[in-house]
């Protein structure tokens, strides 16, 4: 029991210094005190990574995208609700096949490539700290998403729905490929980065959103997939 | 001036030479003080140390007893012996003349 919680504790540590510290622990006989001891080690090594000002910059880095996919997310769940849904005979419709083809797709694309990107930068670090560092603003930014009452009258089950199928599986799918170190083939990184370019027209027209140079930026995760897929991503320690 | 930890992961480091790193480290300065050593401040102060370029760190190879796992070897550097030298001086130097045994 205490061997399976200080092996689980230590996944928030660096691998070298994982290798090392339970090495120790387990040559001198693991025991709850050691369990103590790596709580305190994780804390300190976990507020480090809070006072480096790399990390804070890969979180504003990171915030733009993930205030690019909530936005789109929400625009989604606002046309979703506007249609009986689920109606397929709307998708018909060539205001619901505009969105299908250009927003959403462009919203899975970006959400992909964000966990992907984010993934691939925490591997080395603290892949908790990152992601709680991205997450703090979709936290907040979800509040508003999934309660407020848009002027289609969107129910909270369909924003939440949409923002669940938008925005959390394929960034957890992307979180999974990233931290597997895996880079994705030329064609496909292309792909990606195509998909995310409507971003660039759709978000400045949005009334929660300022800027097409920030657009750009937004989609940089896309780019960072394709930089990796020319380079390969780093090995694994 | 190094802290009182410090001298001590110094010193044990330059006893046990070759064959220090986190564990044996450890078991040194617990048995030489007879108080318990936490891994957690080893660790962090082992970085502060080796950020001070009083130690140098290497991984070393896998061992059967530690579940096929690496040692983090701590070799002493020029400066760490000097810091280490110039605490004891001091310590030595404030203390010249004390009696603390019987004293209160």
């Amino acid at each position: 029991m205490v061997w399976k919680s200080l092996e689980l504790l230590s996944q928030l540590l660096e691998p070298t210094e994982r290798q090392s510290v339970l090495g120790d622990i387990e040559e001198r006989g693991p025991s709850f005190r050691d369990l103590l001891d790596l709580i305190g080690l994780v804390a300190r090594r976990q507020f480090q990574t809070f006072t480096s000002w790399k990390m804070w910059l890969a979180a504003i880095t990171l915030s733009l995208p993930v205030l690019a996919i909530t936005n789109s997310s929400r625009a989604i769940a606002d046309t979703l609700s506007y249609y009986p849904w689920p109606d397929l005979s709307q998708l018909s419709r060539p205001e619901f096949a505009w969105m299908i083809a250009e927003s959403a797709l462009a919203t899975l694309a970006l959400t992909w490539s964000t966990g992907y990107a984010l993934a691939t930068i925490a591997r080395h670090r603290s892949l908790a700290v990152t992601a709680l560092l991205a997450l703090g603003p979709i936290a907040y930014l979800c509040m508003p998403l999934l309660q407020t009452t848009a002027p289609h009258h969107s129910s909270t089950s369909i924003r939440t729905l949409a923002f669940m199928l938008w925005a959390v599986t394929p960034g957890l799918l992307g979180m999974r490929r990233g931290w597997l170190g895996a880079p994705l083939t030329r064609r496909n990184a292309l792909i990606l980065a195509a998909a995310c370019v409507p971003f660039a027209f759709l978000l400045p027209n949005s009334p929660y959103w300022s800027g097409r140079i920030l657009s750009v930026l937004a989609f940089w995760p896309a780019y960072y997939a394709m930089g990796f897929s020319i380079k390969g991503a780093p090995s694994h320690a | 001036m190094i802290g009182e930890f410090e001298y001590l992961l110094l010193a044990a480091t330059r006893r046990l030479s070759d064959d220090a790193y986190g564990a044996s480290i450890a078991n040194e300065i617990e048995s030489t003080t007879g108080r318990r050593c936490s891994l957690g401040a080893l660790y962090t102060t082992l970085d502060r140390l080796e950020s001070k370029g009083l130690i140098k760190t290497t991984m070393g190879d896998p061992t059967p007893e530690r579940g096929g796992r690496a040692k983090r070897m701590v070799k002493l550097t020029a400066a760490g012996k000097r810091a280490a030298a110039e605490f004891y001086t001091a310590i030595t130097t404030v203390t010249e003349g004390i009696a603390w045994s019987g004293s209160l």
